[in-house]
């Protein structure tokens, strides 16, 4: 069992750095207004979803770091974000929603947005640029699109790996 | 849900937020100075972007050159053409150097001496969404990159380092608000300060401002680097002037630039390591101590930092 669970960290790992690394490239993938999708978001909140609030923030504060580590803005933002809202989502699903893609899908969407407008709010409006319509037209509604194209591969992606991986850790236990 | 913001973990994952918290804390007062935690995750992360690049690179170099194939028989005719052109002028050319030679010994002429040092690198990775104009490069501090290092290709101005690691570096380029450049209209000998704006950034574009009301600027005019404040080169291309219009105070003229290079598919670049007149590290890093005094000591391009 053990071994099992092993194995599905360090698949999840592995997904999370691919996605992560890959949102940094922009030639993977369609670009809206020259916006690019958050592979990030939706794999971290795949796997709040599927597992447990532990490894939902695990999971978060590495999908961040990792993107952190590409940007040249303040080092730990993006894993504080990941972090904290891995860690509610996961909460979320345990006691109040349930899990269909169509959940995942919202929160997704919700939590890009809120993304994209802490990013405008303290790297944009503490500056001086206040024209929010703009940002939210050319560039917050256009990546919260493309990433929301991606939510159900991933999605599906992360259940196929949760559930493909506890069917063989109980045929083992068989 | 109680029994979590009681538990350990929740102890555990409130400290991290609190390390997180101050993580980003001491970024921001470094002016972008990579900290330890993130030298070691750039160094990790490095070889993965490295080859997730090269395989997108040769992803989209093949569906371009599908997608292009026409064209790209159209260009190589022309191109052909332009050799042709090219080498019967490389004729005169080399009459009127060595006539330049034989002019310049006469009256005894000293030709200054390119001492830059340029170390290439190549893009391994961009910052999604379309907030900030920046790229990661395959060099750091190992290669004797430093912060605020001009970065460029061979059309011209790309961008400056913002934030070195020991394998890896982060470059804003010149499309990102930050980013100021002290410039001169090589044209017309009007000098004025480039800087990003979002709008523009989303059409690829920046902006010259500062220019004199009666400037006899004019579109396709080059824009380059003067080269005073000792963070930028003199004499790098900056951009083109697409189009000029009044300031909102009436007092000067704005100018709307296309960079030299296009920042969306730019791959190899070159990080200008040392020049002659570069301003020296140690005043670099003691103007960088926050965030926007950082922003301050890249407009010193133009005016702050030693001159050149």
């Amino acid at each position: 069992m053990r071994r099992f669970n092993i194995l599905k960290w360090c698949v999840y790992a592995l997904a999370i750095l691919i996605l992560t690394v890959i949102q940094m490239q922009a030639a993977f993938y369609p670009r809206i207004m020259d916006c690019t999708p958050l592979f990030a978001i939706p794999a971290v909140l795949a796997i709040a979803m599927f597992e447990n609030e532990t490894a939902a923030g695990i999971y978060g504060i590495f999908a961040g770091l990792i993107w952190d580590s590409g940007t040249g803005r303040v080092f730990g933002f993006n894993a504080l974000f990941l972090m904290c809202f891995a860690i509610a989502a996961s909460l979320l699903f345990e006691y109040l929603l349930n899990n269909t893609p169509l959940s995942a899908m919202l929160l997704t969407a919700i939590i890009t947005i809120i993304h994209e407008i802490i990013t405008w709010f303290f790297f944009y409006f503490m500056t001086g640029d206040r024209d929010f319509l703009f940002a939210f037209l050319h560039i917050i509604l256009p990546t919260t699109a493309l990433t929301l194209i991606f939510t159900l591969p991933i999605y599906y992606g992360v259940r196929f790996i949760n559930q493909k991986i506890s069917d063989s850790d109980n045929d083992s236990s068989v | 849900m109680r029994e979590f913001f009681k538990s350990l973990k929740f102890k555990i994952f409130a400290a991290v937020a609190c390390l997180l918290i101050g993580l980003m804390l001491r970024t921001a007062a470094t002016g972008g100075l990579p900290t330890i935690t993130q030298n070691i995750i750039s160094t990790i992360i490095s070889p993965f972007q490295t080859a997730s690049s090269y395989i997108s690179s040769g992803f989209s170099g093949f569906i371009n050159d599908l997608l292009n194939i026409h064209s790209l028989k159209s260009e190589n005719a022309k191109l052909k053409k332009e050799i042709s052109e090219l080498q019967s002028k490389m004729v005169d050319y080399n009459k009127l150097k060595s006539e330049n030679e034989r002019l310049t010994t006469m009256i005894n002429i000293t030709t200054e001496k390119d001492d830059r040092v340029y170390t290439p690198a190549m893009v391994i990775s961009r910052d999604p969404g379309q907030w900030f104009s920046s790229f990661t490069i395959n060099k750091g501090t190992l290669a004797g990159i430093e912060k605020d290092d001009p970065v460029i290709t061979s059309e011209g101005l790309v961008g400056i380092v913002v934030s070195p690691s020991l394998t890896s570096s982060v470059v804003s380029t010149i499309l990102d608000p930050s980013v100021h450049v002290g410039s001169i209209i090589s044209q017309t000998g009007d000098t004025g300060i480039t800087h990003g704006k979002r709008d523009l950034a989303a059409k690829g574009e920046f902006q010259l401002n500062y220019l004199p009301k009666n400037s006899s600027a004019a579109v396709g005019d080059i824009v380059i680097t003067t080269g005073i404040g000792g963070i930028f080169p003199k004499d790098l291309k900056v951009g083109i002037i697409q189009k000029l219009e009044q300031d909102e105070s009436g007092n000067s003229l704005n100018a709307i630039l296309k960079p030299m290079t296009d920042m969306t598919s730019v791959k190899n670049v070159f990080v200008i390591t040392d020049f002659s007149g570069k301003a020296d590290s140690s005043s670099g890093s003691s103007s960088s101590t926050s965030s926007n005094s950082s922003s301050a000591a890249k407009s010193t391009g133009t005016s702050s930092k030693g001159g050149k």
